[in-house]
C-alpha cells in the first residue's frame, strides 16, 4: 500500500511525521471497516481512536518479520472490536436496524428511502447470520477497501482462498436475501 | 509523501469502490437486457454494489480531535515533534552539499534547454501550439513554459460521475461528440462532469483492464483568461487529424496521449490501447 512501509513504519518508531503518513494511509481504512461492521458512528469514532492510540504506544512491539503493517494494525481492530461486540453483549445491546441505513438520506423520494431502508436492515440480518470468518472479510473487502492480497495478509489466507470466500459469500447473501423477498 | 499524493492514495479506495458501483450496475443492467449473463451473477453484483455503500467516511471533526489526541500521546512518549518550519523562508534550509548540488543540477538543466531549444521541430511544435491557443507542457527542462500554469487534472473523488452520456450532455452546453468507432469490446464506464466545461469519458474493455478516456475541455470560461496545461513527459509527435494538427504525447502514467483542438473545445484522449486504435477512435469523433 505505502511505497517502502517497513522502512516507514520503522522511522515512524522516533519520527512524529513517519507516524503521520501511516495514520493518513490507514486511518480512514480502519474508521470505514468499524462503520462498516458497526453501522454505529460513535462506535466506529472511538474504536478508531482506540486502535490508533494502542498503536502508537505499541509500535514498538510491530516485529516486521511476522507480518506486515496492515495485518499488525487490523489485528489490534478485530481485537478492539470482538471487545466492543462482548460488551455490546453483556450489556444486552444490538445495534439498532434504524441505524443500519445510514445511506437512506442518499435517495430522492421517500419511496426509494423506504426500499433502501428495507434493503439495508434485510442486508444487517444476512450480514450478521454469517460467520465471524467471512463478515471479517467482507468488512475488510467492502468497508476497508482492501484488495483480496491485503485481506489475505491480514486473514493469514491464501489471496485465491479470499477470493473463493468473498465469491461464495456474496452469493451466500444474494441467495438469503431473495428467500426474505419470497416469505 | 506528498500532502497531495497521500490524499489521493486516500482517496483511490473510495474512488475504486464508487467505480465498482457504477460500473457493476451498468453491467448488470446491460447483461440482463440481453440475457448474456445468469441471473445468479447478475443479483451477485446488486448485492456487491450494496455492501460498497454500506461504510461511512470519517467526518473531519473525528479526525481532528483524533489528531490532536495522537498529537499530545506522542508529545507525552518521545516529546515535543520538529517544530514546522516558521519565518519568511519558505523552504527547506539547505546545507552546503545541497546548495551545491542545487547549483549544479540549475547548471544542468539551463544547458540541457538551451541545446533543446536549438532544435527547429521543438521550436516549431511550440511556437504552432501556442498560436493555436493550446499550451502543452513538455516535462523536459528544454521546453518547460515559461508562464505560471494551472495543471488541468480532474479531482476524482469530488465529480459527478453519470453512466450514460445522454446525462452528462444535459450539465454542459457544447456537445459532447460520441465516437461513431470504438475498438471491439470496449465499453463506456462513467461520464464526468466538471464546472460544466470539462467532461471526462471513459470506455474500458471488462476483461483486459484496456481502455481509454476521452476529455473535452470548453473554452469557456475554464480555460478564459488561464491557460491550461497539459503534462507530457518523452517525445511528442505530430500528426495531421482530419486537417488538424494533433499531438501525441506520453502523460505521467506513460499512457498514450493524444490532443487537438477544434473550435472552442480543446479535445484529449488517454489510453492503453494501441495507438492506431487511440487515432482511429479520435478520426471517428469527426465523423459524428
Amino acid at each position: 500500500m505505502l511505497k517502502d512501509e517497513r522502512a516507514l513504519v520503522e522511522a515512524a518508531r522516533q519520527d512524529a511525521e513517519a507516524f503521520i503518513q501511516l495514520y493518513h494511509a490507514y486511518m480512514p481504512r480502519i474508521y470505514r471497516y468499524f462503520s462498516f461492521r458497526l453501522q454505529d458512528r460513535q462506535r466506529a469514532e472511538d474504536l478508531t481512536a482506540a486502535v490508533f492510540e494502542r498503536a502508537l504506544k505499541g509500535l514498538h512491539t510491530f516485529r516486521p518479520e511476522k507480518g506486515s503493517f496492515a495485518a499488525w494494525l487490523f489485528g489490534i481492530a478485530r481485537n478492539a472490536l470482538s471487545d466492543a461486540y462482548r460488551r455490546l453483549e453483556r450489556r444486552g445491546e444490538t445495534v439498532s436496524l434504524e441505524e443500519a441505513a445510514p445511506l437512506a438520506a442518499r435517495e430522492k423520494t421517500p419511496e426509494e428511502r423506504l426500499l433502501r431502508r428495507e434493503q439495508m436492515a434485510r442486508l444487517e440480518s444476512c450480514l450478521t447470520a454469517l460467520p465471524e470468518r467471512e463478515q471479517q472479510i467482507i468488512a475488510l473487502k467492502f468497508g476497508a477497501g482492501f484488495t483480496n492480497r491485503r485481506i489475505a495478509e491480514v486473514m493469514g489466507l491464501s489471496e485465491t482462498n479470499v477470493g473463493t470466500i468473498l465469491y461464495r459469500t456474496v452469493r451466500k447473501l444474494k441467495e438469503r436475501l431473495l428467500e426474505m423477498e419470497e416469505l | 509523501m506528498r500532502a497531495d499524493e497521500r490524499d489521493r492514495d486516500r482517496e483511490t479506495p473510495r474512488w475504486e469502490s464508487e467505480k465498482v458501483r457504477i460500473f457493476s450496475e451498468y453491467v448488470d443492467r446491460l447483461m440482463e437486457e440481453r440475457g448474456e449473463v445468469p441471473e445468479e451473477l447478475g443479483g451477485m453484483m446488486t448485492v456487491a454494489a450494496w455492501l460498497a455503500e454500506r461504510g461511512e467516511e470519517p467526518e473531519p471533526p473525528f479526525t481532528r480531535r483524533l489528531e490532536d489526541s495522537l498529537h499530545q500521546q506522542w508529545t507525552a512518549q518521545h516529546g515535543a515533534p520538529r517544530a514546522p518550519r516558521r519565518g519568511w523562508w519558505p523552504w527547506p534550509r539547505f546545507g552546503r552539499a545541497r546548495w551545491r548540488a542545487l547549483a549544479a543540477a540549475l547548471a544542468a538543466l539551463l544547458l540541457l534547454g538551451s541545446v533543446s531549444l536549438l532544435s527547429p521541430r521543438m521550436r516549431s511544435v511550440v511556437a504552432r501550439t501556442v498560436e493555436d491557443g493550446i499550451e502543452i507542457v513538455l516535462e523536459r527542462a528544454s521546453v518547460r513554459e515559461m508562464k505560471p500554469q494551472r495543471q488541468w487534472e480532474l479531482p476524482p473523488s469530488e465529480i459527478p460521475t453519470y453512466a450514460s452520456v445522454r446525462e452528462a450532455q444535459e450539465r454542459v452546453d457544447f456537445h459532447i461528440r460520441e465516437p461513431a468507432y470504438l475498438p471491439p469490446g470496449l465499453r463506456l464506464e462513467g461520464v464526468q462532469v466538471a464546472d460544466g466545461s470539462a467532461v471526462l469519458v471513459g470506455y474500458r474493455r471488462e476483461r483486459e483492464g484496456q481502455g481509454i478516456e476521452l476529455l473535452y475541455i470548453s473554452q469557456s470560461p475554464v480555460m478564459e483568461g488561464e491557460d491550461v496545461s497539459i503534462g507530457c513527459v518523452g517525445k511528442i509527435q505530430e500528426i495531421d487529424l482530419r486537417e488538424h494538427r494533433a499531438v501525441w504525447c506520453r502523460d505521467r502514467r506513460r499512457r498514450n496521449s493524444l490532443f487537438w483542438q477544434d473550435g472552442d473545445l480543446l479535445f484529449g484522449m488517454y489510453g492503453t490501447l494501441p495507438p492506431e486504435e487511440m487515432e482511429a477512435v479520435a478520426v471517428s469523433l469527426f465523423e459524428e
